[in-house]
């Protein structure tokens, strides 16, 4: 198995900030938390108090849950030394998954494209910007592979399953 | 076996056995093979793949599709495991200690036939035994009421956050994250809005679909594109001649393959555990209980034998909690619960008693597939292999494709497409930072299930909360949850005190 450039650029990498190590171990239960806050927000007297009695249980041990995840990632990080800013955890981070935040933005170009210009013609492009991410260059593999593509998911999902994706001004 | 144990059991022979359901095993036995054959790519994301496409058919053939598609999946990691020296899915990776030795040895072949057939007779023959164990199971079933359901929820949650990850607290904070999501549409008795963000997409239901997709698949992405192609060595050579001996060596071999299929039996039908564990216990037991133990990890074929017939005895395995309990017994059986909730089928105790017809249709498909699984991959296996030597960056797009057209179909919503992307990289911090994604869906999936029992208990006890430690049942439960929390932290301890009393002693 080939090893992943990521991992490749992994290794000797000097250790991120710590401030930015603990932004992205807490930002998970942190969205959690957030949620549950508005949650309670939107609910409190608004909803009689009986039918939030298993929504707030659920926060409730959310809650304990994740203080003790908080405590337990904040010990990890007292013995944690970084040697980069923040600002250059950042820009290494970004260094390190870049393709994979390449990926990020096509897709949401993509899914942003479906309606305006229908789901086949967002697809092409897509598929073309991906293999451009992912490092292919070349035009007529890059070409054939699209339309091999595009042919098995209109013949499978349109004219087989009879699925009906969002079609643009030119009806694709 | 009961007169009406065998009138279901020959039922679901008749709706499975058409021309119809045939076909779609054996397309779901072979995208399963091709899909579990890219490593990385695991049978969980190949069936969370295929869910939305089970939209349009019926729940029978969906849930045979989908059950095919495990089967054929669950194999073909052993593929690349055995060629390539890379585990297609974490249940192969037992396999690749002592396949690859093979391989290296000039008997890639032999090594390719006895994971075949081993895989396939594990398979069918635990399919068997489960096919049995359903109806008691259904019995026990009828005992549970709203109040143990609720309690049944909270405990399955705490089985498979504490089985599954190494962080029995990470594990929780996902399921109960989970269980918030649940909660976000309307409130199911006033029809109040609750957390929607104005979104008319979570007014009624969180969309699972879109939801197990992103989670597993779109966030499987991430990783791919980095990679250039998942293997460069495509340098095998394979002759049926002696993948056809690798099958009679199988076959003088039952003890080793009755035990692993105990072992993978048992441990599948624990809530969490999956084929990872079984795989490597079997594969432990085999050294231990053989005649060679050195020969282990330098290519014993029986090493082959005991991890790829165990993996696919969790199959079946797997299914007993899920059909019966509404626990998923693995990541794959986790996706299967949404398949049954997308085809209408509520999982919990009360399926065995709705559904029993549709519960025995599954464990026979496994005996199908597993027997299409023999031809397929006796077939094909030794060409998949090429598969894996695809370049990611064509892999990538395609399965981009597919999850979008597949998420847009459940409710032809663009709304859905974007939950998946989010769940997609939501799932890509989560496993970034060591959180298992199964409890968060599991909690997604499970969340309504347990609010409605939950708030059926409190109806019936005019909200008196002492009424869910009122039966025994309930109180086994707490006390199973109680001991899952703590079993755990208690055995570091112990391990701990013992380790420090030892260096003393040194």
């Amino acid at each position: 198995m080939t090893s992943t450039e990521a991992e490749e650029g992994a290794t000797n990498r000097p250790a991120r900030s710590t401030s930015a190590v603990a932004l992205f171990r807490l930002a998970f239960p942190l969205a959690g938390l957030l949620l549950a806050v508005l949650y309670v927000e939107n609910t409190y007297g608004r909803i009689r108090l009986e039918n939030l009695y298993y929504p707030y249980f659920v926060i409730g041990v959310l809650a304990v849950l994740s203080l003790t995840v908080f405590a337990t990632e904040l010990r990890g990080l007292a013995d944690y030394s970084g040697e980069l800013s923040f600002v250059e955890s950042v820009r290494d981070a970004l260094g390190e998954w870049n393709r994979s935040i390449g990926f990020s933005l096509v897709a949401i170009g993509y899914i942003w494209l479906i309606e305006p210009i229908g789901f086949f013609i967002a697809t092409a492009i897509a598929m073309v910007g991906v293999m451009l991410v992912g490092g292919r260059r070349d035009p007529l593999w890059i070409s054939i592979s699209t339309v091999i593509i595009l042919v098995f998911v209109y013949v499978m999902f349109v004219q087989i399953m009879g699925l009906r994706p969002p079609s643009g001004p030119l009806g694709l | 076996m009961t007169p009406l144990q065998l009138d279901l059991i020959s039922q679901a022979f008749g709706v499975l056995l058409t021309p119809e359901n045939l076909v779609f095993i054996a397309v779901g036995v072979t995208f399963g093979m091709l899909a579990g054959s890219i490593p990385g790519f695991t049978g969980t994301n190949t069936v969370a793949i295929a869910l939305p496409f089970t939209l349009p058919m019926t729940a029978e053939i969906a849930l045979v599709t989908l059950s095919a598609i495990y089967v054929g999946a669950n194999y073909g990691g052993a593929i690349p495991a055995v060629l390539i020296n890379t585990p297609g899915t974490a249940g192969a990776t037992a396999t690749v200690l002592d396949a690859y030795p093979m391989s290296q040895q000039g008997d890639a072949s032999k090594a390719l036939g006895i994971s075949i057939f081993a895989s396939v007779v594990g398979g069918f023959v635990s399919a068997i035994i489960i096919l049995f164990l359903l109806q008691p199971i259904g019995e026990i079933a009828f005992l549970f009421t709203n109040r143990e359901i609720f309690v049944l929820g909270i405990f399955g949650l705490t089985a498979v956050a504490v089985a599954i990850g190494d962080n029995i607290r990470k594990g929780l904070v996902g399921g109960f994250i989970g269980l918030l999501i649940a909660v976000m549409p309307v409130d199911p008795t006033t029809g109040q809005r609750r957390l929607d963000f104005g979104f008319f997409g979570l007014y009624d239901e969180v969309p699972f679909v879109p939801v197990v997709v992103g989670l597993f698949a779109i966030s499987e992405l991430f990783y791919l594109i980095n990679k250039a192609a998942i293997s460069e060595d495509n340098s095998i050579n394979t002759s049926y001649r002696d993948i056809f001996e690798g099958v009679r060596y199988v076959i003088s071999r039952p003890v080793a393959l009755i035990r692993a299929m105990g072992i993978g039996l048992i441990i599948g039908s624990m809530p969490g555990a999956g084929t990872s564990v079984a795989n490597f216990v079997s594969w432990g037991a085999a050294k231990s209980m053989s005649d060679k133990p050195e020969s282990f990890g330098e290519g014993n074929p029986d090493g082959v034998i005991a991890s790829e017939s165990s993996n696919s005895a969790v199959t079946a395995g797997s299914l007993v909690p899920t059909l019966a309990l509404g626990i998923p017994g693995s990541g794959t059986t986790a996706v299967m619960l949404a398949a049954l909730l997308l085809h209408g089928l509520r999982p919990g105790p009360q399926l065995m008693q709705n559904f029993a017809l549709e519960a025995n249709v599954i464990i026979l498909s496994l005996l199908v597939a597993n027997v299409f699984l023999l031809i397929s991959a006796l077939a094909i296996s030794k060409y998949l292999v090429r598969v894996v030597t695809m370049p990611a960056n064509l892999i990538v797009p395609a399965i981009l494709a597919l999850t979008v057209i597949g998420a847009f179909a459940m409710r032809s919503s663009m709304f859905d497409v974007w939950m998946m992307f989010i769940f997609g990289i939501i799932g890509f911090v989560m496993r970034e930072n060591d959180y298992s994604l199964i409890p968060l869906i599991l909690g997604i999936i499970l969340g309504p299930i347990i609010e409605g029992s939950f708030l059926r208990s409190m109806l019936v006890s005019s909200n008196d909360p002492f009424y869910f430690f009122g039966s025994t049942i309930a109180i086994v439960l707490w006390v199973l949850t109680v001991l899952a929390l703590f079993i755990q932290p208690l055995s570091n301890l112990i391990r701990g005190v013992i380790a420090n009393r030892t260096d003393f002693m040194n």
